[in-house]
């Protein structure tokens, strides 16, 4: 297992690993920062659009 | 090919391993306690 880095440059491999987790973490970090459930920095049941929370009642009936 | 020896490729693999252990046990944790305050399934 170790002959590995025999094949591959520790310095490039680590530099890849670095930019490939960091981009996964801030991708899902935001990724949950979008959701009600998982939002952290959002007021608790804040969030959503703002038609989906009030209706509006139905105009009357054209005769 | 990289320019590491047998014996140096041995070394930095137990290092990276060590870290790479490491890091999964944070990652452990860190699901742990989310899954606690608010589990997914």
């Amino acid at each position: 297992m170790h002959r590995f880095w025999m094949l591959f440059d520790p310095r490039q491999v680590l530099t890849g690993l670095a930019v490939a987790v960091f981009t996964l973490a801030l991708t899902i970090h935001f990724i949950l920062l979008s959701t009600d459930r998982y939002n952290w920095l959002g007021d608790p049941n804040g969030g959503g659009l703002a038609v989906s929370t009030h209706q509006e009642a139905m105009p009357p009936a054209r005769s | 090919m990289s320019s590491l020896s047998e014996s140096e490729a041995k070394e930095f693999h137990s290092a990276y391993v060590m870290g790479f252990a490491g890091f999964v046990g944070i990652a452990i944790v860190a699901h742990y306690l989310l899954y606690a305050w608010k589990p997914w399934f």
